[in-house]
């Protein structure tokens, strides 16, 4: 009772840690989610479109982005706080592919997208503070050693 | 039944709506259909689903774009303006109830091209 009580305290005490750490990877998953599900949503012609789908994150991690060959896309700019993920597309056209014109019929990608990740029954960050909850308190200077 | 018909019904009915955009063969230009006849150029309304609908257990949900065209940036903020003040927290038919979202403006991508503003409608129906 008393060790159930210590570990309830440490957890308490280096909360602020343990929520960044579990929002983080909670707001890492739901972009990965996000981007991964766009890449299958709307029409392919040169590529283009679908190498500029990507997402950047506050604290360094960011994927999606095709640069490497064939149709180069440019890479999101954009400046988020540490616990903020941002996904897009830097494709020209990707907004009246999104959202249409009157001459063109559109082919949303980003919305659907975003109703598949928050679709399930529990968001991603819930789930990520939830894990980090059981896995129990980090005592200063430590950190996670797993993928994230 | 996808949300459009109750969308298109309400906007139709509305008379600030109708007199923001133009008429076509003498119907108001508001269209329940991805696009807008070609051979209309004037201030028109058109209506898309984007996102999955959602059957739910006692309420259906239906995510309904409603993209409002002009040649002009004032115009599509009049009509857009005018979409969402005819539709956010009001019933429609089949007991439907709309909650609206007003989106930025999308200038045009090529000259020729429209303004458009897009306003994303969800509608609840029993």
């Amino acid at each position: 009772m008393a060790q159930q009580s210590s570990v309830t305290f440490e957890t308490i005490r280096n909360f602020p840690a343990l929520s960044l750490n579990a929002v983080q990877a909670g707001v890492l998953r739901s972009a990965i989610i996000i981007t991964a599900a766009s890449k299958t949503l709307g029409g392919v012609d040169t590529g283009l479109l679908n190498n500029s789908k990507q997402y950047v994150t506050g604290f360094g991690k960011e994927g999606g982005l095709n640069d490497s060959s064939g149709s180069q896309a440019s890479k999101l700019n954009i400046s988020l706080k540490d616990n903020e993920a941002a996904y897009g597309a830097t494709a020209n056209y990707a907004m009246p592919q999104e959202f249409g014109t009157r001459k063109a019929r559109p082919q949303p990608f980003a919305r659907p997208a975003v109703a598949i990740a928050t679709g399930s029954k529990q968001s991603e960050i819930a789930r990520a503070i939830n894990k980090e909850m059981e896995r129990g308190a980090l005592v200063a200077g430590q950190s996670r050693e797993t993928f994230r | 039944m996808d949300g459009r018909t109750e969308v298109k019904a309400k906007l139709l009915a509305d008379s600030t709506v109708v007199a923001s955009v133009g008429t076509y063969l003498t119907k108001p230009a508001i269209y329940g259909q991805f696009l807008v006849p070609p051979k209309y150029t004037g201030k028109a309304i058109s209506m898309y689903n984007a996102v999955p609908t959602n059957g739910g257990l006692e309420l259906s949900t239906y995510g309904v774009t409603v993209n409002c065209y002009a040649k002009k940036y004032s115009d599509v903020e009049t009509i857009a303006e005018a979409v969402f003040d005819a539709l956010n927290r009001h019933s429609g038919t089949n007991e439907s109830f709309f909650v609206c979202s007003k989106l930025p403006v999308i200038p045009p991508n090529e000259t020729g091209e429209d303004y458009n503003s897009p306003v994303e409608v969800l509608v609840r129906k029993k």
